[in-house]
């Protein structure tokens, strides 16, 4: 039996420069008397837990580079394990110095995420970043100077005003990088983000169905051809590049997060931390536990939530694996799904996997919802 | 107790004018039932009721009242229901009833029902006693008021008596003018039993229950009687009056108003309006001038859950027991699969019924297009039939011509709103007949309106027009011929039935668009691109097209996502699960009732 890997370990930093518009994951703008009790919250909530060894680590946030030299070291001397085989710091151009890729250097890590989001200054702009496109170069060059050989570049797609064309463009100055992996974050309108209300209030407009599906055919089309593997709905990889800490989450493995808001999955259940780093700071500093709330879904929903986390990835789903993982048999329930799946050509076997093709991808809550039983 | 001192007597009254409010000061002055024991409004019993302020079912109680005379009268209290939908009602308990008070509110005047009724009770030449409600109002006009009486009702207001039932007075003037006003019962002709059924309510552990005015003869416990309608004999098992709570009493003499108990299981083996007589000695002639009221507009009734029918089935046999108006029969849809056609008396019968069966009963149901009675007549000879479905018209070439039901509609409204009814009316193929003026503000208008053109939301938007000023109340005119098509709606080629209606040929078109627009609106994208057309006969009268569904995903997915999007997911599945299969269509159930109101 093959033994079962360690969890991933997730850091939250919850700070960053200048929040952006469309972002709605939990951020304040930096503030230097916070950034300190954060680190060492972090550590505490680090040592309350019983897991102590880890499989992948990913800093994000947030903007993890934003914190000064004292702090980023000793986040990461509290929550680098030697055995972790992919350690990734999720940086913004504009905060990734010299010094700071130094400090990562020296605490191992073995990947960078670098956000450009646009290669165009002007929807830069419109996305509210304070970056440039010469200071992410900069930066980008900067990395490779220091060693760093596997780095992510994130991208937005599929916001008002996009062309296929100007996206083209936006992919192909990426690829003269020619970074590890990419990913492509087709812009989702977020409840209460600056970007949600402009929304509302009509001041811009969502881009049709049809654009954004265009656009994701076109990115597909254009990174594969240049040789990086589509294998999740978003994200792009050189073979063997793929995001380790990230494939726990579409293959529903084990997780454990710290920092506020963050979400953690271990041995069944699911919990979450409390919202704000005022909150996390009040608890945590008081010894008591910064959990908000978990779930502990029946074996049932954690089933066809496997499933349809699994129809995310290119190699897609092994139902015997999944049947005895769960002891429930997949054929039994899912036949019928599942040839009818691949009748509208959203899903094809391989040999004993079932995978989503490109369509089942741009169509995924359409395929994932028909496994779902209730 | 001699028939003469016995008074049987109705309210007619607008819906909110205060008929129950005074029924419950009556039951109070006359110590029918204790101030203590008064909930507000005593005789309507289901929530629903309470909640429309409108009665359903007619209650019969009887009271014993001690005149200024010093003679004790026996008055039965026979309740009416307020809207026209329950004619059949009104008409029945009117014909229980020698008198009636016609109330009106001091502060509202007229209203189109008590226009209606008004008519229907001068059919049973009741004697008509004017109640002037509501005297307590600060906007009270009681002058203008008498002068709507005379001029609209033609009914002479000079002594109307003035209360307010909230505070009490008046009400005895009210019932001393029932004593000396209202007739008491005929003589009988002969001593044989003569009883008419005016009601029946269901009760679980007794069965079907008749209310029945007797007329000639008695009936007591043990008797052998004969309903002449059905031809059936029963056997009775009890014999009652309501005060208001029923109490069995030993015999109901002729005049008097109560109920009955047999071995009836269901509301089905009664006709309400039959007579009942003696099985041994049977009267000649049954109770005359009552008529058997049939179901004016029909609609398919299904559940939303195909596993529910035979849930809906026993829903709707309950309901019968109860209501003998409501008619159903078992019908089949491609698009809905199996369900039934009903028939309702009205509109409001109809909502009620939709309402009580979700809310009674919570299930979930899904109505279709209703459509009115249309006579259809063929080719080659002299014989005619009734469609109450689209689905069953005969192929063209064997139609002659199709009539249509019309309706004359009675609308009261402020005259600063003349010009919009006006409006409503034409829209709708309404001819005006004559505009009367009530007082300086309001006036009443009567039209001529295919009865196909008000059973949608004809009340609402004269309502709305009206800023809920307006009231409105029709009664069936006669059939005109009239050029009507069956307007059906293709998705991807292939009609889908429950969305066949039939219209008027000048409306086709219009209500064809609205309809798919409607559609393109609620239905969800597709795998496939889907065709919507609708078609008259064979023309197609309006297209469009709903587009493949092409992106359908969340672009992040993380740790705190996932349950997020387990929930997203899930949410769809449950939607595509309510979703009706056409094919390989799927169509929100809403878009079945949605298409009914597309202006």
């Amino acid at each position: 039996m093959i033994s079962k890997p360690n969890p991933g370990l997730y850091v939250h930093v919850p700070f960053c420069r200048k929040k952006c518009n469309y972002c709605s994951f939990y951020s304040i703008e930096l503030d230097g008397d916070k950034t300190g009790r954060f680190v060492e919250a972090v550590n505490r909530e680090l040592s309350s837990h019983n897991v102590k060894h880890f499989d992948t680590l990913h800093v994000g946030g947030g903007t993890p580079s934003v914190l000064d030299s004292d702090k980023l070291k000793s986040l990461l001397s509290c929550c680098i394990d030697g055995g972790c085989r992919e350690k990734t710091i999720e940086a913004n151009p504009e905060s990734l110095t010299d010094e700071k890729l130094k400090i990562f250097e020296d605490y191992g890590i073995n990947r960078l995420s670098i956000g450009l989001q646009s290669t165009e200054n002007a929807e830069l702009k419109f996305l509210g970043r304070i970056h440039s496109y010469e200071d992410f170069k900069e930066a980008f060059f900067m990395s490779r100077e220091f060693g760093f050989e596997n780095i992510n570049i994130d991208l937005i797609c599929g916001f008002e005003g996009q062309t296929i064309e100007g996206w083209r463009e936006n992919l192909y100055k990426t690829l003269e990088f020619n970074p590890e992996h990419i990913s492509c974050y087709c812009l989702g309108i977020e409840k209460g983000t600056p970007y949600d209300k402009c929304v509302k209030d009509g001041k811009i407009s969502v881009l049709s169905e049809d654009l954004a599906a265009g656009i994701f055919l076109e990115t597909d089309k254009i990174l594969t051809r240049a040789g990086y593997n589509h294998y999740e709905i978003s994200n792009y990889a050189r073979p063997g590049k793929e995001s380790l800490h990230n494939l726990k989450y579409w293959r529903n493995l084990e997780y454990l997060g710290l920092g506020p808001s963050s979400w953690s999955c271990i041995s069944g259940k699911r919990w979450w931390n409390v919202p704000t780093l005022e909150k996390y700071l009040g608890l945590v500093e008081n010894d008591r536990s910064p959990l908000e709330g978990s779930e502990s879904p029946e074996n049932k929903v954690k089933f066809y939530e496997t499933i349809c986390l699994g129809l995310r990835l290119k190699e897609g789903i092994d139902p015997e694996e999944l049947s005895g993982r769960f002891g429930i048999d997949f054929w039994k329930i899912y036949e019928n799904t599942v040839e009818k799946l691949i009748a509208g050509k959203l899903l094809v076997k391989s040999e004993r996997r079932i995978c989503p093709t490109l369509k089942g991808m741009v169509l995924n809550n359409y395929v994932g919802s028909e496994f779902v039983l209730i | 107790m001699t028939s003469q001192n016995i008074r049987n007597f109705s309210v007619i009254a607008h819906i909110d004018h205060g008929k129950s409010t005074l029924a419950d000061r009556i039951l109070e002055l006359t110590h029918t039932v204790s101030k203590r024991d008064i909930k507000e409004q005593t005789l309507d019993d289901m929530d629903l009721e309470r909640e429309r302020g409108i009665t359903i079912k007619a209650h019969p109680v009887r009271i014993d009242y001690k005149a200024l005379d010093g003679k004790t009268y026996m008055l039965n209290l026979i309740d009416t229901p307020g809207h026209v939908d329950f004619t059949h009602e009104v008409s029945r308990s009117l014909a229980s009833c020698e008198g009636a008070l016609l109330l009106i509110d001091a502060s509202q005047g007229v209203e189109a029902q008590s226009v209606a009724n008004v008519h229907l009770a001068s059919e049973y030449n009741l004697e008509i006693i004017p109640v002037i409600n509501k005297i307590d109002l600060p906007n009270a006009d009681v002058e203008s008021v008498k002068r709507q009486i005379e001029d609209v009702l033609q009914i002479p207001a000079g002594d109307a008596i003035l209360t307010s039932a909230k505070t009490g007075e008046g009400v005895e003037k009210v019932l001393e003018k029932i004593v000396s006003d209202i007739p008491p019962p005929p003589e009988p002709k002969e001593n044989k039993l003569k009883a008419l059924i005016f009601d029946s309510v269901y009760n679980t552990y007794r069965g079907v229950v008749l209310y029945v005015r007797v007329f000639e003869g008695g009936i007591k416990k043990g008797m052998k009687v004969l309903m002449m309608g059905k031809g059936k004999e029963l056997e009775v098992t009890e014999v009652g009056i309501f005060r208001p709570k029923a109490t069995s009493v030993d015999k109901l003499e002729s005049g008097e108003v109560g109920y009955i108990i047999s071995n009836i299981k269901t509301a089905s083996e009664v006709v309400i309006g039959d007579t009942i007589t003696d099985a041994r000695s049977p009267v000649s002639e049954p109770v005359a001038g009552f008529k058997q009221i049939h179901p004016m507009v029909f609609s398919g009734v299904y559940p939303s859950n195909s596993a529910e029918y035979e849930i809906l089935k026993d829903v709707l046999d309950k309901f019968a027991l109860n209501d003998a108006s409501l008619s159903y029969e078992p019908e089949n849809s491609v698009a809905l699969g199996f369900g039934f056609r009903c028939g309702f008396l009205g509109l409001l019968h109809m909502e009620i019924v939709q309402e009580r069966i979700e809310r009674e009963f919570g299930l979930d149901i899904v109505m279709t297009h209703p459509s009115v009675v249309y006579k259809v007549n063929l080719k080659g000879g002299q014989s005619s039939i009734l469609i109450d479905n689209p689905l069953k018209l005969p192929e063209q070439d064997n139609i002659e011509s199709i009539e249509e039901p019309y309706v004359k509609v009675y609308v009261i409204c402020p005259a600063s709103s003349i010009g919009s009814i006006m409006q409503i009316c034409r829209d709708r193929r309404g001819e005006l007949l004559q505009t009367e003026t009530l007082d300086s503000k309001r006036v009443m208008m009567t039209f001529n309106i295919p009865m196909n053109e008000i059973i949608i939301d004809f009340h609402d938007k004269i309502k709305s027009a009206t800023k809920g000023y307006g009231s409105m109340d029709y009664e069936f005119e006669k059939y005109k011929i009239s050029d009507i098509g069956k307007l059906e709606i293709l998705i991807n080629g292939d009609p889908v039935d429950a969305f066949s209606t039939l219209v008027h040929r000048s409306k086709a078109e219009t209500k064809g668009r609205q309809v798919i627009e409607k559609l393109k609106e609620l239905m969800p994208r597709h795998l496939f691109q889907i065709a919507l057309q609708a078609t008259v006969g064979n023309r197609v009268i309006a297209r469009t097209t709903i587009k493949a569904m092409r992106k359908d995903v969340t672009a992040k997915c993380y740790g705190g996502d996932i349950t997020r999007k387990r929930k997203l997911l899930e949410k769809q599945k449950e939607g595509k699960k309510r979703m009706k299969q056409v094919g390989k269509i799927s169509i929100p159930q809403k878009a079945f009732t949605a298409i009914l109101k597309t202006d």
